[in-house]
């Protein structure tokens, strides 16, 4: 239950570090939780492990909300397009 | 004489960085003190060696969440990592595997899943309350996803483990969880005081950034704390398996708080920086105590440990406070 009331929160676009909040989207995520549950019971998996499947999605979430793991993929997509990207940065400085 | 002065100051002040545990000790004295005045039977060897026998994993899991603790992060997955690690022996002993290979692989396995948390925490700069949760929820779902049934654990090697008794005294007998508990104990008071590693832990609870700036490996030492926390866990895993000869996925459910009440208890900041893993195995000892007080006397609900405990916890918590208070006031006076 407090991971279900975490996870709402979390994927509602709260932001884990604080300060970044939707109210409505924390009830999105509640939804979106009973809905995943839901499809476990009703696809004939097993019961026992929805509880996996909500530590991983929590676990992803973050990931994908957290600074560092955006820093790092920007940082892939600059040194792809580190030539092209170079000269435009130049001129915006300018 | 001057020399002798300061001595005796410095005994002063480490009395006072030592008052928590000093408290629990007296504690744990006192209650003991109280069963054998009030219950005969009470005070004997016997009583003390089964506090160590039945609180062995629980010891062993307060160390490994201390070393977390001081480093100002928390990792709730130790309980059902317990369950975890006991389901996967259970099920793969039951399937003829080798006890001596099992041991090994829950142990990798759990030094594998720790470190991932702590990567998580220190790579992505997750707060350690999520992740730990999470991967709590993952451990407890992995073992109902094995079986969500009992399976108990006829293996010979286990079972002669688990019923080996060694004698220490006159009717007084440890088991073999009790000594490996004690080794870890020992092992985490001298990591933590004499090596290298140790200090950087007590330096990232104290402030993170300052011992970065100090040149310390800060982000290496998060995850090997939490690698530490995930052996930790396993071994009492183990030891749990052992205590029970079984596997089941609910079980230790909430031991996770026990571990931390534990540390709370045995003088540990939950903000991290200071604490010594002595405390927690005092802690573990007073919890135990008082399970057994309420075994003895016999009318009281077995729940009334956990009010106990409960209890327990908020004076221990508001004494800290009270010693963390005092001691920034002195430093604003001297600044």
């Amino acid at each position: 239950m407090e991971l279900d009331a975490i996870l709402a929160t979390v994927i509602g676009g709260t932001s884990m570090a604080g300060g970044r909040f939707y109210l409505g989207g924390t009830v999105v995520g509640a939804i979106f939780i009973q809905a995943l549950t839901t499809t476990i019971y009703s696809m004939g998996v097993a019961p026992e492990i929805t509880l996996v499947v909500k530590a991983i999605v929590v676990i992803i979430v973050c990931i994908i909300q957290s600074e560092e793991f955006r820093k790092m993929l920007v940082r892939k997509k600059s040194k792809n397009n580190t030539t092209k990207s170079k000269p435009e940065k130049e001129v915006a400085c300018v | 004489m001057i020399k002798g002065l300061t001595n005796k100051k410095k005994i002063l002040k480490l009395n006072s960085s030592f008052i928590s545990i000093y408290a629990t000790i007296g504690l744990f004295i006192v209650l003991f003190l109280i069963g054998s005045v009030m219950f005969s039977g009470f005070f004997s060897g016997q009583v003390l060696a089964n506090l160590f026998i039945d609180n062995a994993y629980l010891i062993v899991l307060a160390i490994g969440q201390t070393f977390v603790i001081i480093t100002g992060g928390i990792d709730l997955s130790v309980g059902s990592m317990i369950a975890f690690i006991s389901m996967i022996t259970a099920s793969l002993l039951q399937n003829g595997v080798n006890p001596f290979l099992v041991m090994i692989f829950v142990l990798i396995v759990s030094i594998v899943f720790g470190t991932v948390q702590g990567i998580l925490v220190e790579k992505f700069d997750l707060h350690p309350w999520i992740v730990t949760l999470a991967g709590m929820f993952f451990a407890r779902g992995s073992s109902y996803v094995i079986s969500i049934n009992t399976i108990s654990i006829k293996n010979p090697v286990f079972t002669a483990i688990s019923g080996f008794r060694i004698p220490i005294g006159p009717g007084v007998a440890i088991s073999i969880n009790v000594i490996v508990s004690l080794i870890v104990a020992a092992v985490a008071i001298f990591v933590l005081k004499y090596t290298r590693f140790g200090r950087t832990v007590y330096a990232i609870g104290g402030n993170e950034n300052s011992a970065m700036l100090m040149g310390l490996n800060t982000g290496k030492v998060k995850i090997f704390v939490y690698t530490v926390s995930g052996f930790c866990s396993s071994l009492a895993g183990l030891l749990f398996t052992l205590y029970t000869l079984s596997g089941y996925g609910l079980h230790c459910l909430g031991t996770e708080m026990d571990a931390i009440a534990a540390c709370v208890i045995g003088g540990i900041l939950l903000t991290g920086g200071s604490g010594y893993p002595i405390g927690p195995v005092f802690g573990v000892l007073t919890m135990g105590i008082i399970q057994s007080l309420i075994m003895f006397q016999g009318n009281l609900n077995s729940w009334w440990t956990k009010i106990a405990i409960g209890m327990l916890l908020f004076i221990f918590i508001a004494l800290q406070r009270i010693i963390v208070i005092r001691e920034e006031k002195k430093k604003v006076v001297i600044s």
